[in-house]
């Protein structure tokens, strides 16, 4: 039988440090067997006394009666001493096992006051006060009082020092490696390390124990038949040599451990010079020329000798070599397409001489395109003289034209779903499905197929009727100050046509009429879009140009006198602009105007015709009419019975009388005329 | 790509087919409609090899459209291919093949008028011919329904008395079809039409 | 482009032009395509490769009397659903030439205009198999390569077509090489066998008997 006591009081008492809860902490207790073993035998066995029968515990119980004390009070006193002695009988029995815990529970705190302070924990308390007053702490931790040293303060800063000076030796070392290294590195510099810049721009391969490189077009699509390689030397070093011919010029850094071997035949400078030339043979000088000269390189490295420090000679070499595969595969594409192109706007075919390809775009006018080749590096003399003020030049069109045909090459759509044909842009894809007439398929799928030397021949044809257009358009500026021409170039253009917006009117007048038009020079002809939708195509000729341009001055000059006459009140009778036929032969075109005056009293008819000299003539005639006032005027052919009898003949007759320019009042035609009406207006 | 009409002419009475085209010709001419070279439209007819299925494939070859093919089923599914087509179903000859006779082409003359265009053409099927087949375009409309009358017009200055007087059943059955494939239907009843007369005679 | 004497666009092709595929294919594990497309951007053409995402519906005709059957694709692409869907005729391998260094085929394709799926049904075709090729488009001169991952439609359904709900086949990618050439022109042959050599050891392109694949079928 086991017995379980709670000893609860007894147990929170004995928990270290646990004041404030009340667990209650069971202590299990067995008490030992009560039957006692008699013997154990050898096999283990345990043999226990047999416990009393009845008969046998009363027989020991009995044994244990002292008959031989005999007390008076033993009924009273032992009842009363009895539960005392009974309780006492009761306690007694645990006071031995309370000691024992206690002292047990006094030795555990030791240990775990030890263990904790070997083992440098912190307290679980939080101020040391607390922890000295706590009952069960045996053992604990105080701080050391140390003695205070005293303050050396000459040995400090001689030990400081020491120290830094220590560190600061490190430092210095670790700084002389560094700049060793560097100064080595950079004073040479290593194969290598150069070898690593020269694969930054350009593509170089290892081909067996040689370094070859590929400075062609290829890569980007060209088709040309020059492989462009090159080839990578190590070099071991003749350092008089190099120094001796550059001089004390280059640093001593250029000196490159590696040099190019380009082919020969890329070898020195090329350059491509384009020239529209006038070939007119009454000019002695030639100032009107285009003189346009390219490479491919955009920024002229042989001028700037900032830039030839910087880069190292090989870079140098092989970009103009590059250069001069560039030029060559342009000179030899142009030839090609020379040869084979049967260009109808050309007035005379090509003609392929040596490096120069040369065409008559108009009858005086050349172009021509020379490839220049020299070992040395080009001087360029001519571009200072150039006048070109296009904004599209040939140079940008041909390098664009022939890049796109790289990529054209190399750019092909690809195909989506990919087992459709390669090769067909998506418009000819939906080409066939759509389906498209044969009508559809060559107006989109030939659009932009111009070769080089047509948008060559274009561009040439179209900068020489800019020019023309031009010079026309100054002349006339200059000759006619009458009605104020302005030109406005327009911006809006492209390397094939031009635009210029003209506008004419009289000085005073501009609100009565303007003429504005739009002059459009092309490849092959000049275009006129009027105001009023109307397009008029004119021939390259500068004449022509002029005649065109004087006939509309005379047309409106016509209209704005229509307009005056109408705001002034005047009734127009009859206005032609533009009437083919005139009693004179040597006239182009006779534009007319009749007007009456409000009260049909005068009359005025003015022309203004365009001669085929390209003048404009004006003629003023004036007519009186047989009106009361102006009965003076009236001749002895009128039939002077008719017009006295009724009011509304009074209007007829009269002849035409031609009026005194000279001395009219008036700044410009229109002015004058406009004082004409209102001197034969009557007011009454 | 515009609205089409086709159908055949009827030769009058006495004059053989060469006569019948110049007649033709002439009223277009005298209309003022311009010659504009020579035109083809080719019809290649397939069936099965495979008992089961009866239908019958017909690719045409319009010149109008050179970089296409037409693929029709009779009353079925209708494919604007490029040119490849053919080779395509030469690789197929082991279950469809051409039809005995089957090639039947219309060729001839191309007239432009304004936007119509007129094609008359000599149907023929082989070394022999079979008839005369006319069509009328309208060029700048995609909706046979919106111009019918004006086409109407049109074939009543031309073929006075055979003009038609009412859709064609083709264009009347499905007008918002493709435009490629109305055509193609009407050129493929033209060819069967006449195929019929000439195995009846 | 000297690609054979296809000229789509032309009507007085001969449309009778027999052109054949020399092709090698072969298959790279996911892991390692990365290496793979290195490659491929090193020996190609200087242009960045384009991803493409095409759809491949296989039709087969039997026919009564042989014992294979005709194969016929029908392409769609979907990157670019606007370009037209692709018929592709291919013939069948031409065998035992172990003198040729590629794998021959006859190849027709032909566009059309709209999905050809009724007009294969209407010639006698049955639908077999869908698959979705998505990768990458390398092109060197003639040659076509293809990189690309086979992805099955989640559902069984083909009808719906549901761009999201793909998944992968298998864990590695189909590797092609192709080039056209008119028939009896083996130039062709010898560039594809080339390019396949520069592409090992990440690619064994290798000739295969296309019997024995047949033969599971």
């Amino acid at each position: 039988m086991y017995a379980k006591l709670t000893f609860s009081m007894l147990v929170a008492g004995m928990h270290p440090g646990s004041g404030m809860t009340e667990q209650n902490d069971k202590i299990s207790i067995a008490s030992l067997s009560e039957n006692k073993i008699q013997e154990i035998s050898y096999d283990g066995q345990e043999t226990y006394f047999k416990p009393f029968t009845l008969s046998e515990s009363l027989t020991d119980l009995a044994n244990r009666i002292n008959f031989l004390n005999e007390d008076d009070n033993d009924c009273e006193d032992g009842e009363e001493e009895d539960p005392k002695g009974f309780h006492q009988a009761k306690q007694w029995p645990w006071r031995d096992i309370h000691s024992h815990l206690q002292r047990a529970l006094i030795e555990m705190n030791v240990l775990v006051d030890v263990i904790s302070i070997t083992q440098n924990k912190p307290t679980t308390l939080k101020d040391s006060a607390a922890e000295s007053s706590d009952a069960n702490r045996y053992l604990m931790y105080d701080l050391a009082q140390k003695d205070s040293e005293p303050t050396k303060p000459m040995l400090q800063l001689i030990t400081k020092k020491k120290c830094l000076a220590g560190a600061a030796k490190i430092l210095l070392n670790g700084y002389e490696r560094l700049n060793k290294a560097w100064t080595e590195t950079s004073g040479q510099i290593s194969f290598h390390s150069a070898l690593l810049k020269l694969r930054k721009c350009w593509r170089v391969r290892r081909v067996g124990d040689k370094i070859m490189g590929d400075l062609s077009y290829r890569t980007a699509g060209s088709n040309f038949w020059h492989s462009g390689a090159f080839e990578v030397i190590k070099r071991s070093g003749d350092d008089t040599d190099e120094e001796s011919s550059y001089g004390s010029a280059l640093p001593s850094r250029l000196k490159s451990p590696i040099s190019v071997e380009v082919s020969s035949d890329l070898l020195g400078y090329a350059e491509i010079f384009v020239s529209v030339i006038n070939l007119d043979v009454h000019r002695d000088s030639l100032p009107d020329d285009v003189s346009e000269c390219f490479s491919l390189n955009f920024h002229d490295l042989m001028q700037s000798s900032v830039l030839r420090v910087n880069q190292p000679p090989w870079h140098q070499k092989l970009v103009n070599a590059q250069n001069v595969l560039f030029c060559k595969e342009f000179f030899t594409r142009l030839t090609k397409e020379a040869i084979q192109l049967r260009c109808r706007s050309l007035y005379s075919p090509f003609v392929i001489v040596g490096d120069t390809i040369s065409a008559l775009v108009f009858p005086h006018t050349q172009l021509s395109v020379h490839l220049r080749y020299k070992q040395k590096p080009l001087l360029d003399e001519k571009t200072g003289n150039s006048n070109i003020k296009s904004l599209f030049s040939f140079k940008h069109t041909l390098l664009q034209l022939l890049q796109k045909d790289h990529s054209k090459q190399l750019n092909i759509p690809t195909p989506h779903p990919t087992s459709a044909v390669l090769g067909l842009t998506p418009e000819m894809r939906h080409a066939s499905i759509q389906p498209w007439s044969s009508m559809q398929l060559d107006t989109t799928l030939k659009r932009d197929d111009d070769s080089l030397a047509e948008a060559m021949v274009k561009m040439a044809k179209h900068y020489e009727v800019r020019r023309r257009l031009a010079k026309v358009i100054k002349m006339i500026l200059n000759e006619y100050s009458d009605p104020d021409i302005q030109a406005h170039w327009l911006t809006l253009s492209n390397q094939y046509e031009s635009c210029v917006r003209m506008t004419m009117a009289s000085f005073g007048y501009e609100a009565c009429h303007r003429t504005v038009f739009q002059a459009t020079a092309m490849a092959d002809k000049v275009k006129f879009l009027h105001r009023e939708g109307k397009i008029v195509f004119v021939e390259v000729d500068e004449s022509c140009i002029y005649k065109y341009l004087v006939t509309l001055i005379s047309g409106h000059q016509t209209l704005t006198l229509d307009k005056l006459a109408r705001n002034m009140g005047w009734n127009v009778l009859q206005v032609t602009p533009r009437s083919g036929i005139d009693f004179n032969s040597s006239v182009i075109n006779r534009g007319s105007l009749v007007a009456s005056s409000p009260s049909f009293d005068s009359y005025v008819g003015i022309v203004c015709s365009t001669t085929y000299q390209g003048t404009v003539e004006y003629d003023v005639k004036v007519k009186y009419t047989k009106s009361p006032e102006n009965k003076s005027t009236k001749t002895s052919k009128d039939p002077e019975l008719l017009a006295m009898q009724f009011d509304k003949y009074m209007s007829i007759g009269g002849i035409w009388q031609k009026v005194n320019w000279q001395k009219i009042y008036g700044r410009n035609f229109i002015n004058k005329v406009e004082t004409l009406l209102t001197c034969l207006v009557n007011y009454d | 790509m515009g609205v089409t009409y086709v159908s055949q002419w009827n030769i009058p009475e006495g004059k053989n087919i060469q006569q019948g085209v110049e007649e033709l010709q002439n009223k277009a001419e005298k209309l003022g409609a311009k010659k504009c070279g020579l035109f083809v439209v080719e019809c290649e007819s397939f069936h099965s090899t495979n008992a089961q299925n009866l239908k019958t494939l017909h690719t045409i070859h319009n010149s109008e459209y050179p970089a296409s093919r037409f693929a029709c089923f009779e009353d079925g599914s209708f494919l604007v291919t490029d040119v490849m087509l053919g080779t395509f179903l030469s690789k197929l000859r082991s279950v469809w093949q051409p039809k005995k006779g089957g090639k039947i082409e219309s060729k001839g003359q191309r007239y432009e008028f304004g936007d119509f265009i007129i094609k008359i053409g000599i149907v023929s099927m082989g070394p022999s011919t079979k008839g005369i087949a006319l069509e009328l375009e309208y060029a700048p409309c995609r909706f046979p329904l919106d111009c019918w009358e004006l086409m109407t017009e049109m074939l009543h200055e031309l073929i006075d008395d055979q003009a038609p007087a009412s859709l064609p059943q083709v264009i009347a059955q499905k007008p918002d079809a493709n435009l490629a494939e109305l055509t193609a239907l009407q050129y493929i009843r033209l060819f069967n039409n006449l195929r019929k007369a000439s195995m009846n005679r | 482009m000297n690609d054979a004497s296809y000229h789509p666009l032309s009507a007085d092709s001969a449309s009778n032009v027999n052109l054949q595929e020399f092709f090698l294919q072969g298959s790279v594990l996911d892991g390692s395509i990365d290496k793979l497309f290195g490659r491929l951007q090193g020996i190609c053409d200087n242009v960045k490769p384009e991803m493409f995402t095409d759809r491949e519906r296989t039709y087969y005709l039997s026919t009564p009397g042989l014992t294979t059957s005709v194969m016929v694709k029908a392409c769609k692409s979907v990157i670019q659903p606007s370009a037209p869907w692709q018929i592709k005729y291919i013939g069948n391998i031409e065998a035992a030439d172990h003198t040729k260094p590629a794998m021959i085929r006859s190849n027709v394709t032909v566009a059309v205009s709209q999905d050809p799926s009724q007009f294969l049904e209407e010639l006698g075709f049955i639908l077999r198999y869908e698959v979705v090729l998505r990768g990458q488009f390398y092109r060197k001169g003639n040659l076509k390569v293809t990189v690309a991952k086979l992805l099955l439609n989640s559902g069984i359904a083909a009808s719906t077509f549901d761009a999201t709900k793909l998944e992968a086949a298998n864990t590695s990618h189909l590797v092609e090489i192709s080039a056209l050439s008119l028939m009896r022109d083996d130039g062709a042959a010898e560039e594809v066998r080339h390019f396949a050599q520069l592409l090992a050891p990440i690619a064994m392109m290798e000739k295969v008997d296309h019997r024995r694949i047949q033969m599971h079928q």
